[in-house]
């Protein structure tokens, strides 16, 4: 038992161990280096690790100067024997189409795999590839339209007996090894009363390097009996010849029975024009000599400053003819605070008079201070307006002010009052606060 | 005839175009001289005269000669001048509908939106009534704050939905047509190429009077956009601008 165990334990070391001694990486490669201008190439790129890594993450270059398969093809897996060491080998296809001659760079591709417990994090960086691409040769036949590779044609109707002005599908399938995504579809020669519209074309990537497009077309015969559709003419540029090779398809048959003509099919429907016959030559219109400009003159942006402008005019004479009562109310208050500032003031140069000259000077100031801080012009109007507690306190004061003037009175006695009337008047000073 | 004359003569002495030059014109184009009265429309142009008639004119001559693409191009310098010209937009449909390029629908909300007034008013014009009413707004603002009169909330907020409404057209017409141009392909047939350059990959061809929204120039190659997001590059030299002028 201790022996079996003792062997498992020295298995998982040795794995553990060779594990460790088998570092990652990863490699890229093309079919060819030396393509032509929109040849569909192949680049793989290959990950090498110990084992099956999780959550690994490619970072593609810009790929600056190539258009690309709008579909991604799916990774396969595999293992490889490199130098005496087994891999697990991750493979990431891309096609990818040169789009301009001359010296174009696949920069290097990053696969980042991320640490976990089981797997030690690692950014595995390929190589750059430099591709020379070849122009396409200038005898290009008339009926090439950009397809790259090697294809097979086929062409079908989707009936063989038609009537006349009834619409018959014709499709054109193409298949092989190239850059069929991108190959536009191929012109038709028909009689000349026939009417041809291209339709949809469809492709189907059948692995990195075949697949199959077909295009449709609507046809619509004109004439009578058995019609022989021409063969249709497919040309592709080879890269492995370099040559144009144009194929051709079987011609097809038609019967075309007895049938109205094909009616001209509008794009679009012309509006009424007063009257006017679309056939016949336009009138022309009189001339004048007049320059006109479509655009707005530049003194027409100026104008839009305008109205803003008056709007905050009359806003703000707004706010000046008629003050707010709050504004007045802040105001007021500054305006107490002052007249409480003067009051006291005065009080205290009528500490430095004479005893009744002080009384009369205490009953100055206070109807001073009423009519100041309370904005009236009169003492009984200013008193009026105080509320109950402040206008008895003020009223007993300036009685006393006003007896004292004709009492025996002393300095003391003016001293006394003075500090009454301070406490009246911070009854009135709280009340506006 | 003889009262077209007259209202010719009456023009011409008032604007001083020659007389014996519109009779030319008039008189080639009616007896099928197409080429002359192309060349003394044009010589107009570049005497500084530019307005709804004399585009109009100049492509009609066009579409007769076969030019449709350049006729296209003087249709629509006129519909800026004269959009709701129901003989032009009749003219202008006509070679649209007679163009080997069929026309997908504009797919951008932009340009959607700019093309809404296009056959109503003029760019000035919808300035003018975006301006009328962002006055209206401002001055029914100032008169509701200087006499703080309630009454007029229902209408200020009546204008204001308006005005941003009419902001919205006005702004997206002034963009696009600045940001976005339209221009005509004069060429009888253009080749769209991948990139700037011949050296790049051949894509589709454009044929006479197709009409593209430029995005970008580089030398004599301009990048642009069709209806249904399909971009490419192509030669300057072989489309025609759409005349404007900032007054």
């Amino acid at each position: 038992m201790i022996r079996h165990a003792g062997l498992l334990v020295c298995l998982l070391l040795m794995t553990v161990i060779s594990h460790a001694q088998r570092p990652a990486f990863a490699e890229a490669s093309v079919e060819t280096t030396q393509p032509f201008v929109g040849q569909a190439v192949l680049y793989t790129l290959r990950t090498y690790t110990s084992g099956t890594v999780e959550n690994s993450r490619i970072i593609e270059p810009p790929l600056i100067g190539f258009g690309r398969a709008a579909e991604m093809l799916e990774p396969q897996a595999s293992t490889e024997n490199r130098n005496g060491t087994l891999y697990t080998v991750t493979e990431q296809s891309y096609v990818l189409y040169p789009l301009r001659v001359g010296s174009l760079v696949i920069e290097a591709f990053r696969v980042e795999i991320p640490e976990t417990p089981f797997q030690d994090g690692a950014t595995l960086i390929t190589e750059p590839i430099t591709l020379d691409v070849r122009p396409l040769p200038d005898n290009a036949p008339e009926t090439f339209r950009n397809a790259i590779g090697q294809f097979t044609v086929e062409a079908r109707v989707d009936r063989e007996t038609v009537r006349a002005g009834d619409p018959v599908t014709l499709s054109l399938t193409v298949t092989g090894s190239g850059n069929l995504e991108r190959t536009l579809p191929p012109a038709l020669t028909m009689p000349e009363d026939w009417q041809i519209f291209s339709g949809s074309s469809q492709f189907v990537r059948e692995s990195s390097r075949f697949g199959q497009k077909t295009f449709d077309y609507t046809i619509f015969p004109a004439g009578e009996g058995i019609v022989t559709l021409p063969p249709l003419a497919f040309s592709a540029f080879n890269p492995q010849s370099e040559a144009y090779e144009t194929t051709l398809t079987q011609p097809i048959s038609l019967t075309v029975t007895a049938g109205e003509a094909p009616p001209r099919v509008e794009i679009i429907t012309l509006p009424e024009a007063n009257g006017v016959s679309i056939t016949a030559p336009p009138e022309l219109v009189p001339l004048t000599g007049a320059t006109q400009s479509p655009w707005p003159t530049r003194w027409f942006w100026g104008l839009w400053l305008l109205a803003p402008i008056v709007t905050l005019v009359l806003w703000l004479s707004g706010r000046e003819q008629s003050p707010s009562p709050r504004r007045n109310r802040v105001s007021q208050r500054g305006k107490a605070s002052n007249a409480f500032r003067q009051l006291r003031r005065q009080l205290q140069t009528a500490h430095s008079q004479e005893a009744k000259n002080g009384f009369q000077q205490i009953e100055k100031a206070l109807d001073a201070y009423l009519i100041a801080a309370t904005g009236q012009t009169t003492r009984e109007a200013a008193l009026a307006s105080l509320p109950d507690k402040p206008r008895k306190a003020l009223m007993d004061c300036l009685r006393e002010a006003a007896s004292g003037q004709y009492a025996p009175v002393g300095v003391e006695d003016v001293v006394r009052l003075s500090e009454r009337v301070l406490s009246a008047a911070m009854l009135v000073e709280k009340g506006r606060s | 005839m003889r009262r077209f004359s007259i209202v010719l003569i009456v023009l011409c002495l008032l604007t001083g175009i020659t007389i014996a030059q519109q009779e030319t014109a008039v008189t080639a184009y009616e007896r099928g001289d197409y080429g002359e009265a192309i060349r003394i429309y044009r010589e107009t142009l570049a005497g500084g005269i530019s307005n709804a008639a004399l585009h109009t004119n100049l492509g009609h001559a066009y579409f007769q000669a076969g030019q449709t693409g350049q006729a296209l191009v003087h249709y629509l310098t006129a519909q800026q001048f004269a959009p709701r010209d129901s003989t032009l937009q009749a003219q202008i449909a006509r070679v649209r509908a007679e163009r080997l390029n069929p026309v997908p629908a504009e797919g951008n909300w932009l340009i959607i939106m700019a093309d809404t007034t296009r056959d109503l008013f003029t760019l000035t014009e919808l300035g003018w009534l975006a301006l009328g009413l962002w006055s209206a707004f401002f001055i029914l603002l100032g008169v509701g704050l200087r006499w703080r009169d309630g009454r007029l909330r229902f209408t200020l907020y009546v204008v204001s939905g308006v005005l941003l409404v009419m902001l919205a057209l006005f702004g997206t017409r002034l963009y696009v047509d600045m940001q976005q141009p339209v221009v005509v392909v004069t060429a009888e047939r253009t080749q769209v190429m991948s990139g700037p350059g011949d050296d790049y990959l051949p894509l589709f061809t454009l044929f006479d009077a197709a009409e593209i929204r430029v995005l970008e120039r580089r030398g004599e190659w301009l990048r642009f956009r069709l209806p249904d997001d399909r971009q490419g590059w192509l030669r300057a030299a072989d489309v025609g601008y759409i005349a404007r002028s900032l007054g």
